[in-house]
């Protein structure tokens, strides 16, 4: 096959049928468990992110047949806003795979989608959990490299209330002061995807796949002092709470404390086995849930990003990076 | 054997590496017979300039180290004409027990290049001139070459090695850190402790048994461990055993230091090796205690351990009272065996502070 015959370019609207096809025909061909994507599902992740789209195609006689997709976030990072983008659902239809020299179709489709998104002036850094063959091809032809093999905290849920404690209560959705709380957070972080009502609403509200829910403790005068998002269902085990978004103030404990019983409540409310949760190592809360049972645990998972400004490597960004489950299409 | 993406040889290294025309010949060979003191003069002088408190390394030391290393020794240079030694790239050797198999393995080690020669140095410069005929002559298939290549490099090594010498990330490196009084080593079960002073042959059946359940596990006889613990030059190990009826529960061995902390940092409790037999936990249990009683001899507040994360001991060490911390070290490789990639050491490799040079 010559790579002349493939037409590779952004998406364009109008594409997301042919996508689709391609999406649904990739993996439910590897995937018995797997249940073909909708529209609806595709508009919420690549329509509705408030931080932008990013996807690049190649066609083949008009239809899709590769994606190198990733949804972008925005960042605080060394005091200003930029972009992450998170590289999600590439795919190269098995009928391409073999066509073209090395390198195939995914990195053809994949060089474009770097040079017109990452830079200095773009975003800074594309990361993902790749899969092991991804991550073969990702190093050798994308300068795909490991932030860190990532752990994971976990415990039982252990005997105790199935209520939720004084002074937790459960959020609908996410207001203004979403943005107060990540701002008295953010401070200490060289790098985070800014938590702000568009984004949260966006990632856990108006999520088409899953059901979570929005634990908060707010002082008397009705101000969010933290928040965590929890989810009930299979992940690395069955049946297991999974702590996707945790948000509370470094020097504040005490809200910490509460907000993890409060998590512990519910796990044992919906009959989790386990409970997991995800923090850089170097965050205080990553000793703090040790403290309260939690252990550390390793997984089959590892970062990995390419970063497109020279200061933002990986040794920094392990060291800066703040980053949650909620960070990843992961739960 | 020939390694991925190496470049042909120089002919005149000295040429390509340097734009200054009063560069003199420069030789990259192996190690000889004889180059030990230049060798640590450009050690002493190369770490003396990072380090204004490094004591310098004694001859005793550097023989120990290399030559008297039952495993071997791994050593390239770059020299002058006048013997001096501008430039080294070595590793550690280990015999390593591989999936049943014998095998090596290397922990690169002591590289340096001596500043006075860095100036005008075009890229890659020594570090990988050195490095790439020491990947050709010593990495590749078991049993006689070294299937894997690993190390905790500094950024400015790591920066360099992931450019020219294919070395990638195998683990973010973390490490398990117990303040004395929160231990809870839990019930011996009736197992006692044994300190002595050297390992005796039958830590071998331990080391066997222990090895089981896992891919690679650096070997642990009697031969390998005296020359690590016992007859280090000024090494100030303690070693202890726990025996049952049928040979050797545990093993572990304590020393003091700073393994992760700034220059003048307070020493801790360091376990520097650990060896038990797959879900003993009695012989476990009455170890951990012979740990903190030492480390509270010794005057230390806490004790330190390294694992791999996918080790049990990871998750016993915790429950005991150990709580993970961060570290500044990662640990990288590179296989020679495309079998045994970086994903397959993180899940198969077992390792403890004892095989690095951290302690």
């Amino acid at each position: 096959m010559d790579a002349h015959a493939y037409e590779i370019r952004a998406f364009r609207d109008g594409d997301e049928n042919s996508l689709l096809r391609a999406f649904n025909r990739v993996f439910g061909a590897s995937d018995a468990a797997f249940r073909p994507r909708t529209l609806e599902e595709w508009n919420w992740e690549f329509r509705a992110n408030p931080a932008g789209r990013r996807v690049f195609l190649a066609l083949f006689e008009g239809e899709v047949v590769a994606q190198y997709a990733a949804l972008p976030a925005r960042v605080w990072i060394d005091g200003r806003e930029s972009t992450f983008a998170q590289i999600i659902d590439s795919l190269v239809d098995p009928a391409h795979r073999s066509g073209l020299k090395r390198p195939g179709l995914f990195v053809r489709t994949a060089w474009p989608f770097f040079d017109a998104y990452g830079g200095p002036e773009k975003d800074l850094v594309h990361y993902g959990w790749p899969v092991a063959s991804a991550w073969r091809i990702g190093k050798t032809f994308l300068d795909y490299e490991i932030v860190r093999t990532q752990t994971l905290l976990g415990r039982e849920p252990g005997p105790g209330p199935a209520e939720l404690p004084g002074g937790v209560e459960v959020l609908e959705r996410f207001d203004h002061q979403a943005r107060w709380l990540y701002d008295r957070c953010a401070g200490e972080w060289g790098a985070s995807a800014i938590r702000d009502e568009d984004f949260l609403n966006w990632r856990f509200v108006n999520n088409p796949h899953h059901d979570y829910t929005i634990l908060a403790v707010k002082d008397d005068e009705g101000i969010v002092r933290g928040h965590a998002v929890y989810r009930f269902g299979d992940w690395v085990m069955p049946g297991m709470g999974i702590v996707c978004d945790w948000l509370v103030p470094p020097d504040e404990p005490e809200i910490g404390a509460l907000l993890t019983e409060g998590v512990l409540a519910q796990a044992r409310s919906d009959g989790a086995r386990s409970v997991a949760a995800l923090f850089p190592e170097w965050s205080p809360w990553f000793q703090r849930f040790q403290d309260a049972g939690w252990l550390v645990r390793p997984s089959e998972y590892f970062m990995v990003a390419r970063n497109f400004d020279r200061r933002f490597d990986m040794l920094w960004l392990r060291d800066h990076w703040w980053y949650q489950l909620a960070d990843t299409d992961l739960v | 054997m020939h390694s991925r993406h190496f470049p042909p040889p120089l002919a005149h290294p000295h040429r390509a590496l340097t734009t200054r025309p009063d560069f003199p010949p420069l030789t990259i060979r192996e190690y000889r017979a004889g180059d030990e003191a230049a060798i640590l003069e450009t050690f002493n002088e190369v770490f003396r300039q990072v380090d204004p408190g490094f004591e310098g390394r004694t001859m005793e030391e550097w023989r120990w180290r290399y030559l008297e290393n039952p495993s071997g020794w791994r050593i390239w240079l770059a020299t002058a004409p006048d013997g001096s030694v501008v430039s080294q790239y070595a590793g550690v050797a280990q015999r390593v027990l591989l999936e049943g198999s014998p095998a090596h393995f290397s922990q690169a080690v002591d590289s340096m290049t001596d500043p006075a020669w860095r100036r005008g140095l075009k890229k890659p410069g020594f570090f990988v001139l050195t490095g790439y005929p020491y990947a050709e002559n010593y990495g590749g298939p078991p049993p006689d070459k070294d299937t894997i290549m690993w190390g905790l490099p500094i950024p400015s090594a790591w920066r360099i090695g992931k450019t020219y010498l294919d070395y990638e990330l195998i683990r973010t490196q973390l490490k398990l850190v117990c303040p004395l009084e929160n231990l809870d080593a839990g019930g011996a079960g009736g197992a006692e402790v044994e300190e002595v002073e050297c390992f005796p042959e039958e830590i071998l059946d331990l080391f066997q048994r222990a090895a089981e359940p896992w891919g690679a596990m650096a070997v642990r006889d009697a031969e390998q461990l005296n020359w690590r613990f016992v007859q280090r030059p000024g090494g100030n190990y303690k070693i202890a055993l726990v025996r049952g009826a049928d040979g050797l529960r545990g093993m572990a061995v304590y020393g003091s230091g700073v393994f992760d902390g700034d220059a003048g940092a307070e020493p801790e409790g360091l376990v520097c090796d650990w060896l038990v037999r797959p879900g003993d936990d009695g012989a476990s249990a009455a170890l951990l205690a012979w740990l903190a009683e030492v480390a509270r001899a010794d005057g230390r507040e806490c004790l330190t351990a390294l694992f791999p994360d996918t080790a049990p001991d990871w998750i016993a060490f915790q429950e005991a009272g150990f709580r993970v911390h961060p570290t500044r070290y990662f640990l990288v490789g590179r296989n020679y065996v495309n079998r045994y990639r970086m994903r397959w050491l993180y899940q198969n490799w077992y390792y403890t502070l004892g095989d690095t040079d951290l302690c």
